[in-house]
C-alpha cells in the first residue's frame, strides 16, 4: 500500500482529556500520561500508551476494552500495585486496592491475622473490621486457616470483604462481579452500588448492564491507547465493535 | 436469441440520452413513416427487449433505439445485421440536459449518463458501428438528407415525401433550431448553464474528461461523487470523524464502468487516529461484492488502496465502500477520489467518429 507521510491535514490538535495541574485537582484521582511496557524475548511490549484521565468524588468511570487491552494493568497501576514505565498517578482521595485482587496477603498468616494487619494499616477498629469482614465474606472458620490454603474464590471474597470494610473514597473494581455464587454476587452488588453509591469508582467489567446503570463515563482502551468518553452510550458502542 | 430479419429493421439508432439522440430518432422515424407508411420504434436495451422484437408482427418496419444496452442487447443488435448508428455527445451537456428533462440532481444525472456511456462503449469500439456527432449548426435539409442516406434513400428516391417533410420543417433552418423546437427541455438545458453550482460543473467536467466517444480506459471519480451515510445520504464535503462503532464510512458513487478488467486505487487521508483503525474496502457491482479487502491503517497520512476486478454488467452501478471494521476512539478520514484504469480490451478497435457532413 502506497504511503506518503504528510503534514496532518487538520490543524486542530486531538481532543482528549488532559490532567489538570496538581494545584487545581482537588480531591481527585489523576492519571497523567501513563505508559507501561514490558520486556519480552521478542522486544518491548507496549501495553499502555499515554493514558490520561481524572476522576472526582462520586464519579464512576468504566474501563472498556478487549481482552488483553491493558485494563487490569491500568487498574493495578492506578492502585499502586504496579509502577508505570512513564507518567504518574496523583491520588488526592483514598483509593482501594483493586477489588478481587488476591495479591497483597501474607499467605503464611491466617485470614484473621490478615484482617488485623489491614485494620491496623488503615487505622480501623480491629474488632469491628473483623466482624464486618466475617459477615460479608462468609468464610466462617476458614478465617483461622492460613491464606495459602484458600481457594482463589475464597481469597477473592476475603479481599473483597476487606476492601469494603475500609471505607474508601474511590474503589477500583476489576471484574469483581464474577466472584462467588449468585447470592454473593447480589451482596457485592448491593455493597458497592447501593450502600456506597456516593463513592467514586473505576470499574472494569464486561457487564454492560452494570456499566449503564452506575457509570457516567467510559475509558475505552484500544491497542494501548485510551480515550475517555462522557457519552457512555458512545463508549459502549465503540467497545461493542472492537 | 432470435431476432427479426434485417429487412424489417432498416436502421438501429442509439446514443447518449441527449437532445441530439432524441432528435435523430425522431428524424429516422419520420422518414420511415413518410416513405413506408408506418414505423414501429422500440426501446432495445435488454435481452427482454430483443425477445419482444422477435415476437412482434413481421413486415412492419421497426427502429430499435438504445441508450443503455446490456451485453445481450448489444449482441442481438449486431446479430440483426442492420446498420447501426451511434450518436456521440458531450458528457457535460448530456448530464445537464438529463437534470432538466428528468428532474435529476447532479449526481443522479452523472450516474445516468455514465451508465449510458459504459453500456455504449463496446459499440463505440466496434468496427460495424458508425459513430456520428450531430453538427447543430448544419442546415436542416442537409441533416435530413444525411439521415435518409443511412436508410439507403437518395433525395431522388423519396422526392415527394422529402419535399413535404422539408415544407413541414421549414420554420427551422438548422438542426439546432429543430432540436430546440422538437425536443422538450433542449432549450431550457442550455439556458440553465450559468445556474449550476460550481461543484456540479466541476464534477461534470471531471467525469467528462474521462467519458468520451473513444475507448474509456482511465476514469477518475472525484471526492465529491462519494457519499456519506445519512438520511438522505450526502456527498463528502469534509473530513469524517472516525470516533464511534464499526460502520460504513463512505459509499457510492454508483457510477458505471464499461466491461473489462479494471484496476482501482482508492485515495484517502487519515489523521489523528490514536490507535490505528482496521478498515475494509469493497467494490460492489449491483449487489455483487467483486472485491473485499481489510487493511490496518496505523499511521496518519495519505494512502492509496489498490484492488482489481472484472466488470461484466455495465448496466449495474459500481459502488466503492469504505468501512470502519472496528470501533474507533479517534481519528479523521477523508476520501480523495477513486482512480480507475482498465486493461486494454481485446475487442477489435475502431472508432469511426463522423460529422453530419460526411456522406
Amino acid at each position: 500500500m502506497m504511503n506518503e507521510l504528510t503534514v496532518p491535514f487538520l490543524a486542530t490538535p486531538p481532543s482528549r482529556p488532559r490532567a489538570l495541574p496538581a494545584r487545581q485537582e482537588g480531591a481527585r484521582i489523576v492519571a497523567d500520561g501513563i505508559y507501561k511496557s514490558y520486556e519480552t524475548p521478542t522486544g518491548p511490549k507496549h501495553v499502555l500508551k499515554d493514558i490520561s484521565f481524572a476522576i472526582g468524588p462520586g464519579e464512576k468511570m468504566a474501563v472498556l476494552g478487549r481482552n488483553g487491552a491493558g485494563k487490569s494493568t491500568l487498574v493495578k497501576i492506578v492502585g499502586g500495585v504496579e509502577r508505570p514505565s512513564r507518567g504518574e498517578i496523583r491520588r488526592k482521595m483514598s483509593l482501594s486496592w483493586p477489588l478481587a485482587f488476591g495479591g497483597g496477603f501474607e499467605v503464611a498468616m491466617t485470614g484473621l491475622d490478615n484482617i488485623r494487619f489491614i485494620a491496623r494499616l488503615y487505622d480501623r477498629p480491629i474488632r469491628e473490621t473483623i466482624e464486618r469482614v466475617d459477615d460479608f465474606a462468609e468464610l466462617g472458620s476458614n478465617l483461622l486457616l492460613p491464606v495459602r490454603q484458600y481457594s482463589s474464590g475464597m481469597r477473592a471474597r476475603l479481599a473483597f470483604a476487606l476492601t469494603l470494610a475500609i471505607d474508601f473514597d474511590c474503589y477500583l473494581i476489576d471484574e469483581v462481579i464474577s466472584v462467588g455464587d449468585q447470592r454473593f454476587h447480589r451482596k457485592c452488588h448491593d455493597a458497592l452500588f447501593v450502600e456506597r453509591k456516593d463513592a467514586a469508582m473505576i470499574l472494569v467489567s464486561h457487564d454492560i448492564g452494570i456499566i449503564r446503570e452506575y457509570c457516567s463515563s467510559g475509558l475505552v482502551l484500544k491497542r494501548g491507547h485510551g480515550r475517555v468518553f462522557d457519552d457512555l452510550d458512545l463508549a459502549i458502542s465503540i467497545y461493542a465493535t472492537l | 436469441m432470435s431476432t427479426r430479419r434485417s429487412d424489417t429493421i432498416p436502421l438501429a439508432v442509439g446514443g447518449l440520452p441527449s437532445p441530439e439522440s432524441i432528435f435523430t430518432i425522431h428524424c429516422v422515424s419520420e422518414i420511415v413513416r413518410r416513405t413506408q407508411g408506418q414505423v414501429n420504434v422500440i426501446p432495445f436495451n435488454t435481452g427482454d427487449d430483443s425477445e419482444r422484437l422477435a415476437e412482434a408482427n413481421s413486415g412492419e418496419p421497426t427502429i430499435p433505439f438504445f441508450d443503455t444496452p446490456d451485453g445481450q442487447a448489444r449482441e442481438a443488435l449486431l446479430a440483426t445485421q442492420a446498420p447501426i448508428i451511434l450518436i456521440t455527445g458531450d458528457f457535460t451537456e448530456t448530464a445537464r440536459f438529463c437534470m432538466v428533462a428528468r428532474d435529476l440532481d447532479a449526481l443522479q444525472a452523472a450516474r445516468f449518463v455514465s451508465q449510458s456511456f459504459s453500456c455504449l462503449e463496446p459499440l463505440y469500439r466496434h468496427n460495424g458501428v458508425r459513430c456520428i456527432a450531430v453538427d447543430r449548426k448544419a442546415n436542416l435539409a442537409d441533416w435530413i438528407d444525411q439521415v435518409a442516406a443511412w436508410l439507403g434513400l437518395q433525395p431522388s428516391t423519396w422526392q415527394t415525401a422529402r419535399q413535404q417533410m422539408l415544407s413541414d420543417y421549414a420554420a427551422w433552418p438548422t438542426a439546432e433550431a429543430a432540436i430546440h423546437a422538437l425536443v422538450q427541455f433542449a432549450d431550457t438545458a442550455s439556458a440553465d448553464r450559468e445556474q449550476l453550482p460550481t461543484a456540479t460543473l466541476t464534477l461534470f467536467e471531471t467525469l467528462g474528461q474521462c467519458y468520451h466517444s473513444g475507448s474509456i480506459d482511465s476514469i477518475v471519480w472525484p471526492a465529491d461523487s462519494i457519499l456519506e451515510p445519512g438520511d438522505p445520504a450526502f456527498p463528502v464535503t469534509d473530513a469524517i470523524s472516525l470516533t464511534g462503532p464499526a460502520r460504513m464510512l463512505t459509499f457510492g458513487p454508483f457510477l458505471h464502468l464499461p466491461p473489462g478488467h479494471w484496476n482501482a486505487r482508492y485515495h484517502f487521508e487519515v489523521d489523528q487516529h490514536l490507535a490505528g483503525n482496521l478498515m475494509e474496502f469493497d467494490i460492489v457491482n449491483g449487489t455483487n461484492v467483486l472485491v473485499s479487502h481489510r487493511v490496518l491503517v496505523e499511521d496518519a497520512g495519505k494512502f492509496g488502496f489498490d484492488c482489481e476486478f472484472d466488470m461484466q454488467e455495465s448496466r449495474l452501478p459500481v459502488e466503492n465502500r469504505a468501512i470502519l471494521a472496528e470501533g474507533s476512539i479517534g481519528g479523521f478520514f477523508r476520501p480523495a477520489g477513486i482512480w480507475l484504469n482498465r486493461d486494454r480490451p481485446s475487442v477489435a478497435q475502431g472508432i469511426n467518429a463522423d460529422t453530419s457532413n460526411d456522406q
